[in-house]
């Protein structure tokens, strides 16, 4: 059977942002095993705009300043190396919200489960990030539909059915979302206190 | 591939798992998908929670599948849906039901409440009397789908008389004091959400209390032809159910589907909605993997957005927004067969809403 892993991987690109040494050169060789799309830059630029959908960078403090989302809106899953030696500063490592960490000197076993894993809790914190954005604009959207409906029920002198009715119907009649015609109707009640 | 079932407990769970097998068999004998044979790896949770919970973890886990079909009840659904979610795998599910939920991993081929319910309210409210009584078995779909309903048949201008429930696994004593509620109230009809096993127990101790299907129907979204038959179709005739197929339904896809349902299980085997889902929801999956090249839900799930099939219901198609599909909607009245008589249905597939943001008020 092949690797689900390796497989999912395998249609991913990795940025990878480290000094180029011999350890960016095993990083680079184990990554390219993985058939993703490798890109490497050096030095990084001060707001590292990509494209890519997981970024293995150095650590350096500030990192999280240079990399282009605010904090829980990230587009890529982020992989640290941290240096080797020393006692590594943890605030300043929780800054860049990391998704994973490889440590120098690479230890080629750990590099694939390590970047996978990543992947895989950057990609599921998306997708349910997406599921509540969905549930929101629902509720939403039922919020202003009622709201719609208690305007034209005042304003008319209407029984809630037929507030609705009325509001479907308009939606019908100029092709649009029930949840468009409820929006006017607020904004216009809106403009007119 | 894979295929969760319960059909050892559960006359409905049986045809969803043939209608998902004469599909798989179908594609196979036309060379697969892009030349590959599909192989399903099939488990029986028994209608238990907690196995459905073990064996969606062993599939996606421990079997290195990503593709799951089955489910029948809404409490396995939700039992499944957060190892699903974590995993990304994506499940399947072709079982009407109570709307109000849209998770990335999962595909809804079933109707969602405003598929149906709509059309259920509508019909009582135009042909029958006002006053509705509730029966359903206590759990998730039952109680959800009777919250929508009441307040659809109260839009209406219908009086919900009574809301009752029986136990999930209901026994003949657990009706009786239903019976003898009913006797009093006297509703013009009858709205239940009993379902799975305890169907053709209800129906037929409906019949023996001399209750009148002609006068005061029984109706339903779940019992189908399967449990017409389980419980006597004499018992069953002049019930109404609503759903997005009966076996009457007549098109060129639906005699071939019932044809080869024939081949595989016998003569005396009939298709009913769930078997029906079961079956084209396969056939949506072989026209996406064929796109996408791949079983990667993240490289499968766009490929399903919008995608069109004809099926033996009618051309239904995924919903891009939601990925429930837009189902069509019929009801249908028990005839002495144990078919339905199609008596209303609607002009085309129901734009699926499954939060009921435009097709009503229920909220």
């Amino acid at each position: 059977m092949e690797s689900k892993v390796l497989g999912r991987l395998s249609r991913l690109s990795i940025a990878l942002i480290t000094l180029p040494d011999s350890q960016a050169e095993v990083l680079t060789r184990v990554l390219q095993r993985s058939r993703a799309e490798i890109r490497r830059y050096w030095p990084c630029p001060q707001i590292f705009d990509t494209d890519a959908d997981i970024l293995v960078c150095d650590f350096f403090p500030g990192l999280e300043r240079r990399l282009p989302w605010n904090p829980g809106e990230a587009k890529a899953a982020v992989v640290l190396v941290l240096p080797g030696g020393g006692q590594p500063d943890a605030d300043a490592i929780h800054a860049a919200l990391p998704d994973g960490i490889l440590t120098r000197p690479i230890q080629e076993s750990a590099v694939l489960p390590v970047v996978s894993m990543a992947w895989d809790h950057f990609s599921y914190h998306r997708r349910q990030s997406e599921r509540i954005d969905q549930l929101d604009e629902s509720i939403r959207t039922l919020r202003e539909i009622e709201r719609a409906k208690t305007i034209l029920m005042q304003d008319r002198k209407i029984s809630e059915a037929n507030a609705f009715e009325a509001l479907r119907k308009e939606a019908m009649r100029r092709r649009i979302k029930v949840s468009v015609v409820a929006k006017t109707i607020i904004d216009g009640a809106s403009n007119d206190r | 591939m894979s295929q969760i079932v319960s059909p050892l407990v559960s006359v409905i769970e049986k045809t969803q798992y043939m209608g998902t097998m004469v599909a798989i068999e179908e594609i196979n004998q036309a060379g697969g998908i892009n030349g590959r044979e599909l192989v399903a790896t099939t488990y029986d949770p028994a209608s238990d929670n907690n196995l459905f919970r073990s064996y969606s973890r062993k599939m996606l886990v421990e079997d290195g599948l990503s593709t799951i079909f089955g489910c029948y009840s809404s409490s396995s659904r939700r039992a499944v849906l957060p190892i699903v979610e974590r995993m990304n795998g994506l499940l399947w599910y072709p079982t009407q039901y109570e709307g109000f939920e849209c998770s990335p991993n999962v595909i809804y081929t079933g109707a969602s409440s405003n598929q149906n319910s709509v059309a259920l309210a509508d019909y009582i409210a135009t042909n029958f009397g006002r006053r509705v009584y509730f029966v359903g078995v206590d759990y998730v779909f039952p109680r959800e789908t009777n919250r929508i309903m009441r307040q659809l048949l109260v839009e209406r201008g219908c009086e919900v008389v009574a809301e009752m429930y029986v136990p999930t696994r209901a026994r003949r004593e657990d009706f009786f004091p239903i019976f003898n509620d009913i006797k009093q109230l006297r509703p013009d009809a009858i709205f239940s959400t009993v379902v799975g096993d305890a169907t053709a127990r209800f129906y037929q101790m409906y019949a023996d209390q001399h209750f009148s299907a002609k006068q005061m129907p029984i109706f339903s979204l779940t019992t189908t032809e399967s449990e017409n038959l389980a419980m006597g179709a004499d018992v069953a005739e002049d019930h109404f159910t609503v759903a997005a197929y009966f076996q009457t339904v007549e098109s060129d896809q639906n005699q071939a589907f019932v044809r080869r349902c024939r081949l595989l299980y016998g003569d005396d085997i009939n298709t009913n909605v769930c078997m029906e889902a079961a079956y084209y929801q396969v056939h949506v999956f072989k026209k996406a993997l064929e796109l996408a090249g791949s079983m990667d839900t993240d490289v499968l799930r766009p490929a399903l957005k919008g995608l069109a099939l004809a099926a033996p219901q009618g051309p239904v198609t995924i919903h891009q927004r939601w990925r429930h599909s837009n189902v069509w909607s019929r009801v249908g009245r028990a005839m002495r067969s144990g078919q339905f008589s199609i008596v209303s249905q609607s002009r085309s597939a129901v734009e699926c809403d499954p939060f009921f943001l435009r097709a009503s008020q229920a909220s």
